[in-house]
């Protein structure tokens, strides 16, 4: 849609030499030719400005999405002028799509005081991070098209784009512990559930309202009601954000992988109900506390999105900071950049006091020994060689379930993968 | 041809065979679009930039010649030459997105025409203005109603009476002025062209000079706004918007906005008054820094600030009876409540309120810095 008219240039030039060659020549037909094109070039010039009096644009879009996702975005246009609109233009620049900027036209006409609802479509074409949608504009022509018009409101929002996610199949059996308040998974253990489990002796403590009088006089002895306890499955991620883990560039980096694994793996927990958390050290503290539902997804997904990897506490430091305020029967997740950095000596001892914790432990490694090192002098090839294969075999002498992620295979694919945790 | 050549005039089948092959010529434009369209778009910009030098080329010498007068067989031939060029500038119409050499030449001719003077000059002048607008105005709408996706079927009607509504008035403007400004060329009408060609030596002379001159002048000045149009186009493109598949809803009446805050209750008497002061009050702690929140009630709102306590106390205490109570204030309670309000307010203007303590404190470990606060 071109903004500009093709003949308003030709026509102008027009004009201007028809009125030279009829004033010198003294033909008065020519320059009443000549006035007749400069005064409709006047009369249209004004005819644009008029048509965009009175016009307003807002525009509601959501947050955020997912890469290629297709977004729609609704435009209002209102017209709070006198005259009713005709052929009227929105604008609108979706950052995160690859257009420039995209259009959407009101054919009309467009009473005054009243309004329409447009929308239209954009693909999130680009990689995930943080953009911007906007600023709006509104186009109007004059009925020749010689001249635009146009406003632009400076309504500019941010969008977040959260990278693909996929459901990790071999993530199942969340570590789960009791929980207060009632849930609706239980387990087969005593607890205050509404799911009935079964009657045994009366114990001292027990609440004489849960007497099972049937039960009772078939025994002879106060018999109680038992019910199944109230869990509430809930894993912690932490992610490594320490600048000893950065490598590679672009799309394959430390960093890219990390975000990658890590929405995935929030995305798994979302699909299941389960209750996360996520714990990371960056150049601020990533920190989102225990919860569900899409917010909180929303809020986790943003605090990946905008970390960056330049903490200066080492990862299995963190782990062992929080490790107190994880609670029993829990799943912690170590998401975990594997350099010639990373002391498997220390791995070892760590996840045994997960254990230890009544915590169950999950490791998923990314293979950042091809990626070029970032901040380091480069380490030669047989080098990394050796630390790999010193890590690989301190991971399977871990009774852990360890993942590695490798860069060069395609990651959403693997985390697909059921048998991720095979050795 | 009519105002050039007295034969064209009194011979309608001359007359009709050009319209045909004008319209011939189109029509085989129009055909030749998809076989252009596999060409090259810099090879067809650069033919066409050829073609247009050509055209313009001859256009000046056309009208140089015109201009002094030549013998009719010449400006017979000249004439019939040029419109015969008419025809492949039709057939080539679809060499280039636009069809601004068709309008160029259309407009060539009606100059032509003009420089006989008389009613075929205006003629010739008012349809080439009237014809040529119409047609930007409704290729214009078609071009923006297919670049938006939206069906043309229907907008044909519109596209011409919105086209019109605005070439009309000053398509009648020109005529009017060609009507009362016009003068024909011949002060003779009788005369043959042979006779239309004595002229004073002198004058030919002088009207040959100034003839040079201005095509001189014009072609320079077209040619110095083609290279800054195309300068400018090289430059920074006009700008083009990316059209949508656009989804449209229903036409709704505007209502007014939402949160458009509800107009101000104006309470009479006494109570108004007491209502006013109290407003004044929370103004003037709002520029202070201390704004009442929306949820506190004025007691809240006035422990919150604190001092100064007395009048504080007593105007909040003046406001929620006058606001809520049944009985009707007195005027010493008004005139008490306002002049406690003006107490606070010049504390305010003396000392500023203390900042609320903050609600949520951020932890910045970043060493060096404390924890701030928002």
């Amino acid at each position: 849609m071109e903004t500009g008219s093709p003949y308003r240039g030709f026509l102008l030039a027009v004009a201007v030499v028809v009125g030279l060659l009829g004033f010198v020549v003294g033909a008065p037909a020519l320059l009443g030719f000549s006035l007749a094109w400069a005064v409709l070039l006047a009369t249209t010039f004004v005819a644009a400005r008029r048509n965009l009096r009175g016009l307003e644009v807002l525009r509601r879009i959501p947050v955020s999405a997912f890469e290629n996702e297709l977004v729609t975005v609704d435009v209002f246009l209102e017209n709070h002028g006198r005259r009713a609109a005709r052929l009227v233009a929105v604008s609108d620049v979706f950052g995160a799509g690859l257009a420039d900027r995209q259009a959407v036209l009101e054919v009309g006409p467009l009473p005054p005081q009243h309004g329409r609802p447009l929308a239209y479509r954009a693909f999130v074409a680009r990689q995930w991070g943080v953009y911007t949608v906007g600023p709006l504009a509104v186009w109007a022509w004059d009925p020749l098209g010689l001249w635009h018009a146009a406003r632009e409101v400076t309504l500019i929002q941010p969008f977040e784009v959260y990278p693909r996610v996929v459901e990790v199949a071999s993530l199942r059996g969340f570590g789960a512990h009791s929980a207060v308040a009632p849930r609706d998974m239980t387990e087969a253990a005593a607890g205050q559930s509404l799911l009935f489990r079964g009657v045994r002796e009366f114990r001292a403590g027990d609440d004489v309202r849960r007497v099972h009088w049937p039960a009772t006089a078939q025994r002879g002895v106060p018999m109680v009601r038992e019910a199944e306890r109230d869990v509430q499955p809930l894993f912690t991620l932490f992610v490594d954000l320490s600048r000893q883990g950065r490598a590679g560039i672009g799309k394959k980096s430390s960093l890219e992988l990390l975000v990658r694994a890590g929405a995935s793996l929030l995305w798994t927990a979302h699909r299941c109900g389960v209750a996360s958390q996520v714990v990371g050290e960056g150049e601020r503290s990533l920190l989102i506390p225990v919860g569900r539902g899409e917010l909180h997804l929303a809020a986790a997904l943003h605090s990946l999105i905008t970390a960056r990897q330049t903490g200066t506490t080492p990862f299995l430091e963190l782990v062992n900071a929080h490790r107190s305020h994880l609670p029993p029967g829990s799943t912690a997740i170590l998401l975990v950049v594997a350099t010639t950095e990373l002391d498997p000596g220390q791995l070892g001892p760590t996840l045994e006091a997960l254990r230890a914790g009544g915590v169950r432990p999950l490791l998923f490694a990314i293979d950042a020994f091809s990626l070029p090192p970032v901040e380091r002098p480069p380490v030669p090839a047989a080098t990394a060689r050796i630390h790999r294969r010193e890590l690989q075999a301190k991971l399977s002498e871990l009774q852990v379930p360890v993942a590695i992620l490798d860069p060069a295979e395609d990651l959403l694919a693997e985390l697909q993968r059921p048998d991720l945790f095979a050795p | 041809m009519v105002a050039w050549d007295d034969r064209a005039a009194t011979s309608p089948p001359l007359l009709v065979f050009w319209a045909l092959a004008l319209a011939a010529a189109l029509g085989l434009g129009e055909r030749l679009e998809p076989s252009f369209a596999t060409v090259d778009a810099e090879r067809r910009t650069r033919m066409a930039i050829f073609l247009g030098s050509l055209l313009l080329c001859i256009l000046i010498v056309c009208v140089t010649v015109a201009a002094i007068r030549p013998s009719p067989g010449l400006l017979r031939f000249l004439v019939s030459t040029f419109s015969g060029c008419f025809l492949p500038v039709l057939a080539l119409v679809r060499l280039t997105p636009h069809p601004r050499a068709a309008l160029a030449h259309g407009f060539s001719l009606s100059t032509l025409a003009a420089l006989e003077g008389g009613s075929t000059a205006a003629w010739a002048i008012l349809s080439s203005f009237v014809l040529a607008a119409l047609f930007v105005g409704v290729d214009h709408h078609a071009r923006l109603l297919s670049a938006g996706r939206v069906d043309p079927r229907h907008q044909g009607g519109i596209a011409l009476t919105r086209s019109v509504a605005v070439v009309l008035p000053v398509a009648l403007g020109l005529a009017a002025f060609l009507a009362f400004a016009g003068r024909p060329r011949d002060p003779d009408p009788a005369a043959g062209p042979e006779a239309r060609m004595r002229s004073d030596p002198k004058l030919e002379q002088a009207a040959l000079r100034a003839t040079i001159v201005a095509a001189i002048v014009g072609t320079g000045a077209v040619y110095v706004v083609g290279r800054l149009l195309i300068r400018r186009s090289r430059t920074g493109e006009a700008e083009r918007l990316q059209p949508v598949e656009p989804l449209r809803g229903e036409v709704r009446r505007l209502s007014p906005p939402i949160g458009q805050p509800a107009t101000v209750p104006v309470h009479a008497g006494r109570r108004g008054r007491i209502a006013r002061a109290y407003l004044r009050l929370l103004a003037g702690a709002a520029r202070a820094g201390f704004a009442r929140h929306p949820h506190e009630t004025p007691h809240e709102f006035a422990f919150a600030l604190g001092q100064p306590q007395a009048a504080l106390e007593a105007v909040t205490e003046q406001f929620v009876r006058a606001r809520y109570g049944p009985l009707e204030p007195s005027e010493e309670d008004a005139e008490g409540a306002e002049r406690q309000a003006e107490i606070v307010l010049d504390h305010f203007r003396r000392r500023r309120p203390t900042p609320r303590p903050a609600a949520v404190v951020e932890v910045d470990r970043t060493p060096g810095k404390g924890p701030t606060s928002s």
